[in-house]
């Protein structure tokens, strides 16, 4: 019984270990053995698609004709871009400059001399060496009139100026007037004038209206017996026969007058000064008018001139040529121009403009002589307008109507246009024009483009979109149905037609179409199948065209014109998947 | 999401290679390492373990196994997910509860055993030790399958990801309680544990909506690392050890010999709680959060940007896989406690020995019946039959354990004994294993 222990302990061991090496290999769950294509969901998916809300054309046309496409007043569509403004600078009404030729005119001084007193014979002086002159010198001297003419011409006055009727002097513009007393006898008192200059025959000025400037300003021995006195001008007064419109120059015929007296007070003097004074003791009056420049002119203006700026349509030519002269066609019927005009101009301008349109910077059409009236400024301001051109203008507020037919100029999109500017004055209207001022005019065009559908009309669209990775792996084991409904408000026949393509656009699926009836809600139900033989694993994109047909009627496009989507992606029998 | 995808099924396949610890050894008075399913064991003789060799062991249970994924067709196999398997046969395979997959790996660095006097016996031992456990919701299976989860809301648990690696440095005493009552034996074993990497990830919440109003998708988590990184690019990685994760645990056992008369000599009980503890992770903790959603309701450019939509539901969908990253302090890792009571018959001058044990162990609850047969002294087999738990399994245990020098044990149960070429288990995961080999100092 012993022996035989050993023997069973033996077995077992054999049992254990054969039952834990060998146990029972089931190469039918070997894994490589298994077929790796799964179906997930194993019923068919449903996946929304487009659920979206109305696609009026801004969607049709797609981001680059969107960003262009303007919804109008009148509920239509139009293309509108707004170009850059152009510069117009008049730089010949700023070479108009008074300042030069009044220089000479500025450099006159008028001098004047009275009589004041003759020095005593003999005063009395006393212990300190001084006199007291009351007893001997007059209290009151009264002066006679002095007059002076000035008779000069100012030539080359601008030849822009065809009537003058004012001239506006700077702030800086004054007369300068000197009273003094040389080697005055007096070491104390006071002499003070009333004095009084008529100069109303050739300046104007708020400090003294009535044209005399008065002078009462006491000499004393604190301010050395002599005082300036500074007397501002605003206007330089013309007579009517002063400007010579045949010859351009200005008629300075003045006449200056003089006259008053003076009052002596308490006055003294001491020996030292009473030696060295003359006999004739006298009032001398120096005038010098500085900076007489002139800032504004009023008059009548002859001017004209012409000029020439282009503006170019930079994006809107170049995205819109693309679709608009190839894809898609449409009736641009009555375009409008509408122009921005900001001047800073003081006279009244008109003006004539040619418009000229341009493709690889040959003009093609043009429109000429459009009349319009520039704003009118403010010295110093600017003034804005809006002209609307078109054939039918109509008439909104803020803006003035010009009647223009821009059906040739507007039959394409243009790469740039040129603008033509004929500016005249009015001669017979009087205005102010400020010197030196720099004039310019700032035009921006803003062309409005109306969209109509028609016979014409036709669409063909082509938007390539990039599929996600993955996908193509998808389509190699599923059939994709597009079902749902498209409701298309367009008065237009629409045919959209889906492929998927690889990275070469060679097709990987059968081109699934759908024809959209006008105006109605179309039942859609588009099978996207796998081409036979066809390696969808190469799937890069989708191809997605849209095809219109045109309308029999001639309308605008209108923002109610809409798409609207219900669409969703079924796959029959859920996800196949291989991995 | 791909990377968590691939770490479930990666360890959903590496545990399938489990077998679990032998409780074979249970039954046998002289078996040398017991003493690890109930402290209060002691084997006959002094003994110390060699690195790895001394003791590997490995225990998983699953309730799941490759034939509920894979389906033999002719001369190919299908996935479950394929045209060719019907949902009303995949489903009638899906456990009651959800699928998951347990393991436990245990290995001693360094263990031994000595009689102290006459009553005592000590063990020490420096272990390590690894859990994990897998589970996936049913529901999100009959929805990948038929596409409705058979919840109203289309709303269910996606599935969760626990593991733990610790260290444990244990002493254990048991002692003859002869003098108090004359079979008892009672022992104790306490354990500091130190956490190396730990992990506890769960998906709680999967919504998907399939519509042809609306697509939407949500998915809502939380999970919390230890020693373990994560960088949305990279993955995971291991950050390395550090000491500052530290724990506790306890095992109590005891045991009551009754002796009898007749044919059965002696009935043995025993009963036994062991990991009664947890550790608090402080390495490198992280904590990860999901709670995304994307909803679709159609393009709405289709014509004309249509492109830029479909970009951006690509991102959208992206986005349901951010994971929010934060620091965290600390976590608690709750160890998953073991319960054996059994009750061993022993016959023939403890030749012959028949028994029954009730376990719970790596989450499930077995009841396991069992006879051994020692010719020799120092000779254990046994063979037992688990009837209750995950699986219904079939084991075996071999013994050699002479006094001296060097002895070995190897047990392991199987519930599926079928298994293809990568031996995974066709039926059912549920396996175990245990190895040693042992130096004896016996006299």
């Amino acid at each position: 019984m012993k022996t035989q222990h050993p023997a069973i302990g033996w077995a077992f061991l054999l049992v254990a270990w054969i039952a834990t090496s060998v146990s029972c290999v089931d190469h039918k769950y070997d894994f490589d053995r298994t077929d790796r294509s799964v179906n997930l969901t194993g019923q068919t998916i449903a996946i929304p698609l487009g659920q979206t809300g109305p696609l009026t054309a801004e969607a049709l046309f797609g981001e680059k004709v969107s960003e262009y496409l303007a919804p109008q007043s009148d509920g239509s569509y139009a293309l509108q871009y707004t170009a850059n403004p152009v510069n117009i600078s008049l730089d010949e009404l700023k070479k108009i400059d008074g300042a030069a030729p009044f220089a000479r005119f500025c450099d006159l001084p008028l001098n004047y001399d009275f009589s004041l007193f003759s020095k005593p014979a003999n005063p009395a002086f006393d212990a300190q060496g001084q006199a007291d002159l009351t007893g001997y010198l007059p209290k009151k001297i009264q002066f006679e009139s002095v007059s002076r003419s000035i008779s000069t011409v100012v030539p080359n006055i601008p030849k822009e100026i065809c009537g003058l009727k004012s001239i506006t002097l700077t702030k800086n513009s004054r007369i300068e007037l000197t009273l003094s007393i040389p080697n005055c006898l007096l070491v104390d008192g006071t002499i003070t004038p009333d004095l009084r200059l008529d100069l109303s025959s050739i300046f104007e000025s708020s400090d003294f209206p009535d044209g005399v400037i008065k002078i009462n300003t006491p000499l004393d021995s604190k301010n050395g017996y002599s005082v300036n006195v500074t007397i501002p001008v605003q206007r330089f007064a013309l007579k009517p026969d002063s400007f010579n419109a045949a010859d351009h120059s200005l008629n300075v015929n003045a006449a200056f007058k003089f006259d008053g007296n003076c009052t002596i007070s308490q006055p003294r003097t001491d020996r030292t000064r009473y030696e060295k004074a003359p006999k004739d003791i006298q009032l001398a009056v120096t005038i010098i008018m500085r900076d007489i420049a002139i800032q504004e002119v009023e008059g009548s203006f002859d001017y004209s001139r012409t000029s020439q700026v282009s503006f170019t349509l930079g994006d809107f030519s170049s995205r819109l040529s693309e679709k608009f002269n190839g894809d898609v066609t449409f009736d641009f019927d009555d375009p409008t121009i509408l122009l921005d005009i900001v001047s800073n101009i003081t006279i009244p301008i008109s003006a004539k403009l040619d418009l000229s349109a341009r493709q690889n910077r040959v003009t093609y059409a043009q429109v000429k002589n459009i009349p319009i009236e520039l704003p009118l400024a403010q010295p110093g301001a600017s003034a804005s307008k809006r002209i609307r051109m078109s054939k039918n203008p109509g008439q909104n507020p803020g803006e003035e109507a010009i009647r223009a037919d821009f059906s040739q100029l507007l039959s394409r999109i243009p790469d740039d246009m040129l603008i033509s500017a004929q500016v005249a004055t009015m001669s017979n209207k009087t205005a102010v024009l400020r010197l030196g001022e720099t004039y310019r005019l700032s035009l921006t065009p803003q062309v409005i483009i109306p969209l109509n559908l028609g016979p014409s009309t036709r669409i063909a669209l082509r938007d390539t979109l990039e599929m996600p990775e993955k996908l193509g792996e998808l389509l190699n084991e599923n059939t994709f149905q597009l079902v749902g409904n498209i409701s298309n408000r367009f008065p237009l026949e629409l045919s959209v037609s889906l492929v998927m393509v690889d990275a070469d656009g060679m097709p990987l699926t059968e081109t699934v179409s759908q024809v959209l009836g006008a105006g109605t809600t179309n039942d859609v139900t588009l099978t996207l199948a796998k081409l036979p033989g066809a390696d969808t694993g190469r799937l890069t994109s989708a191809v997605l065209s849209f095809e219109v047909k045109g309308t029999a009627e001639k309308r605008p496009i209108r923002t109610d014109d809409t798409i609207e989507a219900n669409l969703s992606l079924l796959v029959p029998g859920g996800f196949h998947y291989t991995f | 999401m791909k990377r968590i995808v691939s770490t479930f099924l990666l360890l959903t396949i590496l545990t399938g290679w489990a077998s679990a610890q032998s409780r074979g050894s249970y039954f046998f008075e002289n078996s040398l390492l017991r003493s690890k399913l109930n402290p209060a064991f002691a084997p006959k003789t002094n003994y110390a373990t060699p690195p790895i060799l001394g003791n590997l062991s490995f225990d998983a249970a699953s309730n799941i196994g490759l034939r509920n994924f894979i389906y033999p067709q002719d001369e190919n196999n299908v996935l479950f997910l394929n045209d060719n398997v019907p949902a009303e046969t995949f489903l009638s395979q899906l456990p009651r509860k959800d699928p998951y997959v347990r393991e436990r790996l245990e290995s001693d660095l360094f263990g031994a055993g000595m009689r102290i006097g006459q009553d005592g016996y000590a063990t020490l031992a420096i272990s390590l030790v690894e859990y994990g456990s897998v589970s996936l919701s049913n529901d999100l299976l009959r929805f990948l399958k038929t596409g409705s989860a058979g919840t109203s809301a289309d709303v269910f648990g996606g599935g969760s990801l626990r593991m733990a690696a610790y260290a444990a440095i244990s002493a254990g005493y048991s002692h003859d309680l002869h003098a108090l009552v004359e079979g008892l034996r009672a022992g104790v074993r306490l354990k500091i544990l130190t956490g190396v990497a730990a992990a506890d990830l769960r998906i709680d919440q999967i919504g998907l909506k399939f519509g042809e109003e609306q697509l939407s998708a949500s998915i809502r988590g939380n999970g919390s690392l230890s020693g373990i990184g994560y960088d949305p690019e990279g993955g995971f990685s291991f950050k390395g050890i550090s000491p500052l994760s530290i724990g506790a645990a306890i095992d109590l056992g005891a045991s009551y010999q009754l002796p009898l008369e007749g044919r059965v000599e002696s009935l043995e009980l025993s009963a036994s709680v062991c990991d009664l503890g947890a550790i608090r992770y402080r390495n490198s903790s992280t904590a990860l959060g999901i709670d995304n959603s994307f909803s679709f309701t159609g393009f709405h450019h289709i014509i004309g940007g249509l492109d830029e939509e479909i970009d951006q539901m690509i991102d959208d969908i992206g986005g349901l896989t951010h994971i929010n990253i934060s620091e965290k302090e600390h976590f608690r890792y709750a160890l998953s406690p073991s319960i054996h009571i059994g009750a061993t018959a022993r016959m023939f001058h403890d030749k012959l020995n028949a028994g029954l044990l009730y376990y719970h162990a790596v989450g499930s609850s077995n009841l396991m019946a069992a006879c051994g047969y020692s010719p020799l002294d120092w000779i254990n087999l046994g063979v037992n039959w688990t009837f209750l738990g995950p699986a219904n399994r079939l084991g075996f245990y071999v013994e050699c354990i002479p006094v001296k020098y060097a002895g070995f044990f190897f047990g392991m149960e199987r519930a599926s004994w079928r298994r293809n070429s990568y031996h995974l288990p066709v039926r059912n995961a549920t396996d175990s294993f245990s190895f040693g080999i042992n130096i004896l100092f016996g006299k």
